[in-house]
């Protein structure tokens, strides 16, 4: 045994030696990082997913074949060459059918492969690890220092394999993405089965260099296929979530520099900025680490905010829906009801006007009561439906220009004698220098005088109800105030009082009868002509004082 | 769900086994007993088909 046949000197650490060249360290070393920082950074991000476990031990098996070809290339001492020369082969396949069952992974949705397959797989490493300490694997080492050992029949056994793998990753590439259903999940196998191609490729090509005999160097850069493997698999995670992992592209970019600077230190003999290089080292990469936490919060907080603001616009769409649906409710429920208390109303004046023949003067008032009550009933439906158009945007305004001056006059005469009915006064004046025109809907104004008026009268016992109309020339508006001596408000009264079914506290004590949407309805017609009612009042007791404003014309 | 726990676990355990026995194998066979051959210069280059036996490896 000849214990140092190339005389080369001694190694630190197994793999450092002044016999090796630069461009073997340059090449080994990188790879070997990159590849140990991904897995670390994959498995730390996410380690309950078994893609992620299966890439780490991928770039563990790497990483031990890296260092294990360092100390083929370091080492002066026969049986540590052929050892670990020996042990290689196996790693090496190790590393293959791991990388192989990467991409089944991401070929079949991440369902793990069956103990069946991964049987026939871990078959193939038989003949390796059953003649890995034989010269069916390692023969001999050569005398010349640069070919190192001669291979045997396992070896070129393995590259035959490699070959089988290599063609196994590209099947399970393709069956898995013309299987797959989501597009996310077709874009993931797509990118780690071709950068898991381009990596097995790289060395098998590097492989088949040696088997034909063209020399170690060209074997070195077979490496390279690694930092392309981790370029496509840091892009597959930016843009697909693959590994169920984000990263931030920023991220990527500070550990590339990072892994770069650190490379720096190992390679280059500048002994004196050796120092240098290693603060910007710690400094970077504490920067890096900051920097990267502060963009994730930032990201994630955004994310929130868009989730949150999803769920609001999907909460609005179907309140604006069920309000939608409401409104038709009340809307077609109330036309069921119209029909028949028409019917109702008609034949009870019918039987009051003596149309079906004289009937005894009982009947009178349960006839009269029958009447009132279909009328009153009439006019709350109307209010409900009034509100369902009003809140479903199909209450139609036919605007024109008309004297309302003169259609309140006429509103009050209609109404006086009703208030004499109730012992009341209702009286008109007005003060105006214009003829009194106001651009609006005749019908619906007519309506909101009736109801303010009707309200008036039904809360003053006794008194007066005075409507007062008057102008300012100068706003362009003219004013109808309804004044009544009647039961008053309190603060807290007028500041619900145009809210749906709302009525004033006192009000059960002289009116009963009321649905509390009369106003709602007021105000909502009056707005959607331009116009606006407004309620005063001293307090309880003081009276009231409603004022209707539309804009005037002439 | 158990059941292919435990069949993963015992695969997973065999195979590091098996790794673990070759590597065992092939540390006492190199670097205890050095059982490997250093070929001379004067010494044609050995095809893949040829392989050394030493006897204490048998």
């Amino acid at each position: 045994m000849i214990d140092n046949p190339c005389e080369w000197g001694s190694t630190a650490l197994l793999i450092f030696s002044d016999n090796v060249g630069k461009l073997i360290y340059y090449t080994h070393v990188l790879p070997l990082v990159i590849s140990l920082f991904l897995g670390f950074q994959i498995l730390i991000s996410n380690p309950k997913e078994l893609a992620n476990r299966v890439l780490f031990v991928t770039t563990v098996f790497f990483a031990i074949w890296v260092y294990f070809n360092l100390i083929l290339w370091a080492s002066p001492t026969p049986e540590v060459v052929v050892f670990f020369w020996s042990l290689i082969v196996p790693v090496e396949l190790l590393m293959y059918l791991s990388a192989v069952y990467l991409v089944y992974l991401f070929s079949h949705g991440q369902v793990d492969m069956p103990i069946w397959l991964k049987t026939i797989f871990s078959l193939l490493l038989v003949p390796i690890l059953l003649f890995a300490h034989t010269s069916l694997n390692v023969i001999g080492l050569s005398p010349d220092c640069d070919t190192g050992a001669f291979e045997g029949i396992v070896i070129k056994y393995m590259y035959f394999v490699e070959v089988l793998l290599l063609l196994a990753v590209a099947f399970f590439t393709i069956q898995g993405y013309r299987r797959l259903n989501k597009k996310t999940e077709k874009r993931q196998l797509l990118y780690i089965g071709l950068s898991t191609f381009i990596f097995l490729v790289f060395f098998t090509v590097g492989n088949f260099t040696l088997f034909f005999e063209l020399g170690p160097f060209y074997e070195q850069y077979k490496l390279f296929g690694m930092p392309l493997f981790a370029g496509l698999v840091s892009y597959s995670i930016i843009k697909y979530r693959a590994f169920h992992t984000k990263t931030l592209i920023t991220e990527v970019l500070i550990s590339t520099l990072w892994i770069l600077m650190f490379s720096m230190l190992l390679f280059r003999d500048m002994s004196y900025a050796r120092p240098i290089i290693f603060i910007t080292v710690i400094v970077f990469g504490f920067i890096g680490i900051m920097l990267s936490r502060v963009l994730r919060r930032e990201l994630e907080q955004k994310a929130e905010i868009e989730r949150l603001a999803l769920g609001l616009e999907r909460a609005n769409a179907r309140l604006q829906e069920l309000d939608k649906q409401k409104s038709e409710f009340v809307s077609i429920a109330s036309h069921q009801l119209r029909s028949p208390l028409t019917a109702i109303r008609g034949y009870a004046a019918m039987l009051r006007d003596g149309s079906y023949g004289s009937l005894p003067d009982k009947t009178n008032e349960p006839l009269d009561r029958i009447h009132e009550s279909a009328k009153l009933m009439a006019s709350s439906i109307e209010d409900f439906l009034s509100v369902s158009r009003i809140e479903s945007g199909n209450m139609k305004y036919e605007l024109a220009d008309f004297n309302l001056r003169e259609q309140a006059e006429h509103i009050v005469d209609d109404l006086r004698a009703e208030a004499l009915k109730v012992g009341l006064v209702l009286s008109y004046k007005s003060d105006m220098s214009s003829q009194g025109f106001v651009h609006a809907d005749i019908g619906k104004t007519q309506q909101i005088l009736h109801n303010l008026i009707n309200n008036s009268l039904k809360y003053t016992q006794k008194g007066t109800v005075t409507v007062f109309v008057h102008e300012d020339i100068q706003m362009k508006k003219l004013y109808v105030e309804i004044i009544d001596t009647g039961i008053g408000m309190s603060k807290e009264t007028i500041d619900t009082l145009f809210a749906k079914f709302t009525r004033a506290k006192n009000a059960n004590s002289v009116n009963i009868k009321g649905t509390g949407l009369g106003l709602f309805v007021a105000r909502e017609m009056a707005r959607a002509m331009a116009g606006e009612i407004t309620a005063h009042s001293a307090g309880d007791g003081q009276g009231s004082h409603f004022i209707l404003t539309l804009p005037l014309v002439r | 769900m158990k059941r292919q726990k435990i069949k993963n676990a015992l695969f997973y355990f065999f195979l590091v086994f098996f790794v673990f026995l070759s590597i065992s194998a092939t540390y006492v066979n190199i670097i205890v007993k050095k059982n490997f051959k250093q070929f001379t210069a004067d010494e044609n280059e050995p095809r893949a088909l040829d392989f050394y036996i030493h006897p204490s490896s048998i």
